[in-house]
C-alpha cells in the first residue's frame, strides 16, 4: 500500500511535468497549427542556458528563471516572425520541415558549446528531501518542478478561458478571419501567444533542469513525451494535454516499478495505443483549448 | 461618409472589381446587388480591409482608410457581418458576442451592447451558454449580426446574410437591420437576393462583372427593368424574365433559371 502511494505520488509530480511542456506546444499548435518538432531542443536549449548561468556567473536556476524566461519570450516572438508568419501561408510540410531542420541547429549548437557529456544543474537544495513518510521521501526540487508546473498549468487554463487575451488566441484558431472582424490583431496576437508558450517553455526548462541529468540530444525524447502526451490527451485540448500528462508520468513509474525492465518502460506507449484504439480523438477528443 | 471610389481589386490575375464607386451617406440604408460572382463580397472585404485594393480609394468620415488593417477599421466604427458568418463555433453564444465587443472603442461598455443585442434577438439570451456551432442557421446569422453590434459600429457591412436562411428568419433579421437604419445606423447590404433588399433598403447599387451598371433609389430599381436583367446576368440577350418578379427568394431563383434557358 506504501509502496502504491509512493508511486503514485512519483508520478503525478514527473506527469505535471509533462503536462506543462506539452501544453507548451499545445497553445503554439492552437494558435497556427503547426507541430513545433524543436519544442524539446528549445527546452534542452533553456536547460543549458541555466547551466551557462550557473557555470558563468553563479546563478541558480531558480533565480535564472527570472532571466531565461523573458530571453525564450523574446525567443518566440523572432521563431514566429522570422520562421513561422513568413511560412505560414504556404505549405504546412514546408513549417514542419523548419523544425525539423531547427531541431539539428540547436542540437549541434549545444555540442558545440558544451560538448556531448551528460551535465547536471547542482542547487544548495539539490540535495534536500522532503520526508513523506517514514521510508518515503521526495527530492525538493522534484517537488518544486511539479508544483510550479501545477500552478503554472492552472494560471495558464485561467488566462484562456477567462481573459480577452485567452479568448483571442481561441478565436483566432476557431477562425481567423472570424477574429479579424472582431477587431482582433491577429499578427500581434499570434505573436504574443508565441512569447507566451515560450516563456512557459523557458519556466520549464529552468525548474527541470535541476531534476534530472540532460544531453545535447535530449530534445528528441521531450519532444516525442510532449506529442505522445498532447495526441493521448487529444491534439490541442487543455483538459486532454493535462490529463494526457499525468497519464504518462503516471504510467512510466508503475510501470517501473511494478512490472520493470523493458516491459515497464514501454507501459505509457502501450496504454496510448489502447486509448487511441478506443478513443481515436484522444481521451478529450475533437474539442480544442476549450 | 463611407466613400468607394475608382476601387480596382482582385485575386492573381483575375479583376473582381474594375473602378468601382459608391457612398453611403450617414444614416443611409444603402444596398449593394449583384448575381453570383459580380463582385460583390469583394467589395465588402476591400471596403473592410480583408481583400487590398490594386487602385482608388476608400475613405470614412472624409479620411483614407485604405491603408488601415482590418482591426484598425473596426476601432474606426467600420464592422462587418461576413459572408458564411464566421463565428467561433466551438465558443457559447455569450462568448462569441462578448469578442465582438473586443475593440477598444467598445470594451468598456460592453455589457450594454450585450444589453441591446438581447433586446433585439431575446432567442440569443436563452441560448447564451450554448455552443454556437449547434445554433440553426438563422440564430448564428442572428449571432453574427449580434457580434457585429457589440462592436458599436458606426457603419456596419453586411455581406449576404440571407445566404441559406428560410424566408421567415431572413424577414426577422432584415427588420431588425430596418430598425438599426431607423436609430441612425449607417448600413451597406451586400446581397443577392434584390427583391427582398429593394424592399428594405433606401438606396441600391447593381454591380454586374466588376462594375457598377445601376444605380438608384429602391423603389425605382424596383420598377426597373433593365436593373433585373442586370442582376440576371444577362447583359444584353432581349427582356428574358417574364414580367412579373416574384415576391420570395425561391420563385426568384427558378426564374433565373428559366432566364437562362431562354438567353442560350
Amino acid at each position: 500500500m506504501a509502496l502504491l502511494f509512493e508511486t503514485l505520488v512519483q508520478g503525478l509530480l514527473i506527469g505535471s511535468g509533462y503536462a506543462l511542456i506539452a501544453i507548451g506546444m499545445a497553445v503554439v499548435y492552437n494558435v497556427s497549427g503547426i507541430l513545433n518538432f524543436a519544442h524539446g531542443d528549445f527546452i534542452t536549449l533553456g536547460m543549458y542556458a541555466c547551466l551557462a548561468l550557473l557555470l558563468g556567473f553563479g546563478v541558480g536556476p531558480y533565480i535564472g528563471l527570472f532571466l531565461v524566461t523573458p530571453a525564450f519570450a523574446i525567443l518566440g516572438i523572432l521563431f514566429y516572425l522570422g520562421l513561422i508568419r513568413p511560412l505560414q501561408d504556404t505549405n504546412m510540410l514546408m513549417v514542419v520541415q523548419i523544425t525539423l531542420g531547427l531541431t539539428f541547429i540547436i542540437q549541434n549548437l549545444i555540442l558545440y558549446a558544451f560538448g556531448s557529456i551528460e551535465q547536471v544543474v547542482q542547487t544548495p537544495i539539490s540535495a534536500v528531501l522532503l520526508h513523506l513518510t517514514d521510508r518515503f521521501a521526495l527530492r525538493l526540487t522534484g517537488v518544486i518542478a511539479g508544483g510550479v508546473s501545477l500552478g503554472l498549468i492552472l494560471g495558464l487554463y485561467v488566462l484562456i478561458q477567462r481573459s480577452d487575451f485567452g479568448r483571442a488566441i481561441r478565436a483566432i484558431h476557431q477562425n481567423p478571419r472570424g477574429a479579424a472582424v472582431c477587431g482582433i490583431d491577429v499578427a500581434r496576437v499570434r505573436a504574443a501567444t508565441f512569447a507566451l508558450a515560450f516563456a512557459v517553455m523557458g519556466v520549464a526548462s529552468c525548474i527541470l533542469a535541476p531534476t534530472q541529468p540532460f544531453v545535447p540530444g535530449g530534445g528528441l525524447m521531450i519532444s516525442v513525451t510532449a506529442i505522445l502526451v498532447l495526441i493521448l490527451g487529444g491534439l490541442g485540448s487543455f483538459h486532454g494535454t493535462l490529463l494526457g500528462g499525468l497519464v504518462v508520468g503516471l504510467s512510466q513509474t508503475v510501470g517501473t516499478v511494478y512490472l520493470g525492465g523493458t516491459l515497464g518502460l514501454a507501459l505509457p506507449y502501450i496504454i496510448f495505443v489502447l486509448v487511441l484504439l478506443f478513443r481515436p480523438g484522444g481521451l478529450v477528443g475533437g474539442r480544442s483549448l476549450a | 461618409m463611407l466613400e468607394v471610389e475608382g476601387v480596382v481589386a482582385g485575386y492573381g490575375s483575375l479583376v473582381a472589381l474594375d473602378g468601382v464607386s459608391l457612398s453611403v451617406a450617414r444614416g443611409e440604408f444603402v444596398g449593394l446587388l449583384g448575381a453570383n460572382n459580380a463582385g460583390k463580397s469583394t467589395l465588402a472585404n476591400v471596403v473592410c480591409g480583408l481583400v487590398p485594393l490594386r487602385a482608388g480609394s476608400v475613405r470614412l468620415d472624409g479620411a483614407e482608410i485604405s491603408g488601415l488593417s482590418a482591426h484598425q477599421r473596426v476601432e474606426r466604427g467600420l464592422v462587418q457581418v461576413p459572408e458564411g458568418r464566421s463565428l467561433f463555433p466551438q465558443m457559447t453564444v455569450h462568448e462569441n458576442l462578448w469578442l465582438g465587443g473586443y475593440c477598444r472603442r467598445a470594451r468598456a461598455r460592453r455589457a450594454a451592447f450585450l444589453e441591446r443585442v438581447h433586446r433585439l434577438f431575446p432567442v440569443l439570451r436563452e441560448r447564451a451558454a450554448q455552443p454556437v456551432g449547434q445554433l440553426s442557421g438563422g440564430q448564428q446569422q442572428m449571432v453574427a449580426v449580434g457580434r457585429a453590434l457589440m462592436a458599436d459600429p458606426r457603419v456596419l457591412v453586411l455581406d449576404e446574410p440571407s445566404l441559406g436562411l428560410a424566408p421567415l428568419i431572413c424577414r426577422q433579421v432584415f427588420d431588425v437591420l430596418a430598425g438599426l437604419g431607423r436609430e441612425g445606423m449607417t448600413i451597406l447590404l451586400v446581397e443577392q437576393n434584390m427583391n427582398l433588399s429593394l424592399a428594405y433598403t433606401n438606396r441600391a447599387y447593381v454591380l454586374e462583372r466588376g462594375r457598377i451598371v445601376h444605380h438608384g433609389a429602391s423603389a425605382e430599381l424596383r420598377k426597373s427593368e433593365e436593373a433585373r436583367r442586370a442582376y440576371f446576368g444577362l447583359g444584353e440577350a432581349g427582356p428574358g424574365a417574364n414580367g412579373g418578379g416574384g415576391g420570395d427568394a425561391r420563385r426568384t431563383r427558378q426564374t433565373e433559371g428559366g432566364a437562362h434557358g431562354v438567353a442560350v
